[in-house]
C-alpha cells in the first residue's frame, strides 16, 4: 500500500470528503475482509467485522497518528475486531474444538480447494495469537517489522510466534492427514 | 541430532525473505551438512507455499455498498465534519467511473431485454435520454418515505425518488450478491411506466406490465426507472425484493407530485 497516497486520502476523509471515504473503502475492503476471513473462517463473520472496522476507522480517524502507516492501523483494528468476534462466540481458544466451517463438502471440492480448506481448518485449530501472525505474514504479506508495528510486539516475539505457529500448523495438518 | 535454534530461525527467515547474504550462505552450509535440518526446511517451504497459494478471497460484491450505506447512516451532522450532508448523487457523478457510466448511460439507455405493456402509452419510449443527467440534480426527498435502504445479506444499497421535469425518477443504486428480483407495483391508475435507463450495471433485465415493473439484477447495479404521475395526489409504489423466490424485503415509496415535493 502506498503510504503517500494514503496520507492524502486520509486527510480528505477527515475533511468529510465522501469520495475519499469511498476510495479508502475500495482500497482496503479486500485486505480487511481477507484478514478477518482467515482469522474467523466464516464469510458472514468476516463481512460483519469488515463493516465494523470501516465504521470504527471513519469514526476514529481523528485519533489516527499519521506517523504510522495507515494499513498498520487498519489491520490492527481488523485483527482486534476479529478477536472480539471470536471471544463473543467463545472461539478464541480454538484448540481441541471443532472448527466452524462453511466449506463445501469434499465431494464438491477440487483438489486445490480441498488443500486450501484443509489448511484453513488447520489454521483454526491453532491459538489466535499464532494465527494472527500467520495471517499477517501469509495473507497480508507483511514484513516482520510491519507485523511488529501492527501487533505492537517486539520483532523477536513476532518471529518466535511465527515459527511456533507454523510448527503448530504443521502438526495440525499431519494430524488431519493433509501433510 | 538436534537442529540448532539459530538455524531454525534462519530457515524461517529465509522463507520469509528476511535473511542477509551472509546468513544465507551460513544456512546453506548447515543444511548441506545436516539432512534432518534440510528435511525440516523442505517441510517448512512446502507449508509456506501452501499458505501462499491459498490466495485472496473476493468480498461479497454488495459489501462495500452496505458499508457505505452504514457510514452514511452514522455520519456526523454536516456542521460537524461534512461540508455537504449525505452522499449526493452529484458527488457520485463527479467520480470518473460514474461520469463515464453517465456518458455510457446516455448511449446505452433503454438496454432492457423485455418490455411488454398495455399500460405503456405510445409515448412510453419518449426520449428521456437527457433525463439521465437529471438524476444528479436530485430534489431533496420531501419525506423519509422517499428512500428505501437495504442492508440484507442478499442485497444492499438504496432506492430513492425525485422529480425530473414532469417525471418521477426512481433511482436504484444497489449491489446484489446473487440474482435478485425486484417487483414494483403501482396498482392505481395515477402512475405510468415511462422508461428505463441503465447507468452502471452488471446485468439488469426489466419487464413492465400493467401496474407492475419487474427487474432482475445481480452484482452492482445503477439504473433509473421513469414514472409519469398523472394527478396531484401522492401515489404509493410497493417494492418487493426476492432472492431465490423468497421475499427478503418489502417497502413502499411515496411518489408525490411536483408541487408537494418542492415544499
Amino acid at each position: 500500500m502506498n503510504s503517500e497516497n494514503d496520507r492524502e486520502l486520509i486527510e480528505n476523509c477527515m475533511n468529510g470528503d465522501r469520495q475519499a471515504i469511498e476510495a479508502l473503502l475500495f482500497r482496503y475492503e479486500k485486505p480487511v475482509y481477507n484478514a478477518a476471513y482467515r482469522m474467523l473462517n466464516s464469510s458472514e463473520d468476516a463481512r460483519d467485522v469488515t463493516q465494523t472496522v470501516f465504521l470504527k476507522v471513519i469514526e476514529k480517524l481523528d485519533s489516527y497518528d499519521p506517523q504510522y502507516r495507515f494499513f498498520s492501523w487498519i489491520y490492527r483494528i481488523a485483527l482486534n475486531e476479529s478477536i472480539n468476534c471470536l471471544k463473543k462466540q467463545n472461539r478464541l481458544d480454538a484448540l481441541d474444538r471443532e472448527p466452524v466451517s462453511e466449506a463445501k463438502g469434499p465431494e464438491e471440492q477440487t483438489g486445490a480447494e480441498q488443500v486450501s480448506q484443509g489448511m484453513q481448518t488447520a489454521l483454526m485449530t491453532i491459538q489466535a495469537e499464532y494465527r494472527t501472525v500467520i495471517v499477517l505474514k501469509h495473507f497480508a504479506d507483511c514484513s516482520y517489522t510491519e507485523i511488529s508495528q501492527i501487533l505492537d510486539l517486539p520483532e523477536k516475539k513476532v518471529k518466535s510466534r511465527l515459527y511456533t505457529g507454523r510448527q503448530l500448523l504443521k502438526e495440525a495438518l499431519t494430524k488431519s492427514g493433509l501433510h | 541430532m538436534t537442529i540448532e535454534a539459530k538455524y531454525v530461525e534462519l530457515m524461517n527467515a529465509d522463507l520469509d525473505g528476511e535473511i542477509s547474504d551472509a546468513e544465507r550462505i551460513d544456512l546453506a552450509e548447515y543444511l548441506e551438512a545436516n539432512p534432518e535440518a534440510a528435511a525440516m526446511q523442505a517441510e517448512l517451504s512446502d507449508l509456506c507455499g501452501s499458505l501462499d497459494e491459498m490466495g485472496q478471497i473476493d468480498p461479497p460484491p454488495h459489501l462495500k455498498y452496505a458499508i457505505l450505506d452504514s457510514l452514511q447512516k452514522t455520519a456526523k451532522p454536516a456542521s460537524e465534519r461534512v461540508a455537504s450532508g449525505g452522499l449526493k448523487l452529484r458527488q457520485l457523478f463527479a467520480m470518473p467511473a460514474l461520469r463515464h457510466a453517465f456518458t455510457f448511460g446516455a448511449g446505452a439507455f433503454l438496454t432492457f431485454a423485455l418490455i411488454s405493456s398495455d399500460q405503456i402509452s405510445d409515448q412510453a419510449f419518449d426520449d428521456v435520454t437527457g433525463l439521465v443527467g437529471t438524476i444528479s440534480d436530485s430534489v431533496p426527498a420531501a419525506t423519509g418515505q422517499n428512500t428505501i435502504r437495504l442492508t440484507s445479506n442478499e442485497i444492499a444499497g438504496m432506492v430513492s425518488t425525485h422529480f425530473a421535469g414532469s417525471l418521477n425518477v426512481v433511482d436504484f443504486n444497489l449491489a446484489a450478491e446473487g440474482p435478485v428480483e425486484i417487483v414494483a407495483e403501482f396498482s392505481n391508475n395515477e402512475l405510468w411506466f415511462k422508461g428505463f435507463a441503465q447507468l452502471e450495471s452488471d446485468d439488469t433485465r426489466i419487464l413492465a406490465d400493467d401496474g407492475q415493473v419487474k427487474m432482475h439484477i445481480q452484482g452492482r447495479n445503477r439504473y433509473a426507472l421513469y414514472l409519469q404521475h398523472t394527478n396531484d395526489v401522492d401515489s404509493t409504489v410497493n417494492f418487493k425484493f426476492y432472492s431465490a423466490g423468497n421475499l427478503i424485503h418489502e417497502a413502499d415509496l411515496i411518489i408525490g407530485n411536483e408541487t408537494k415535493e418542492a415544499e
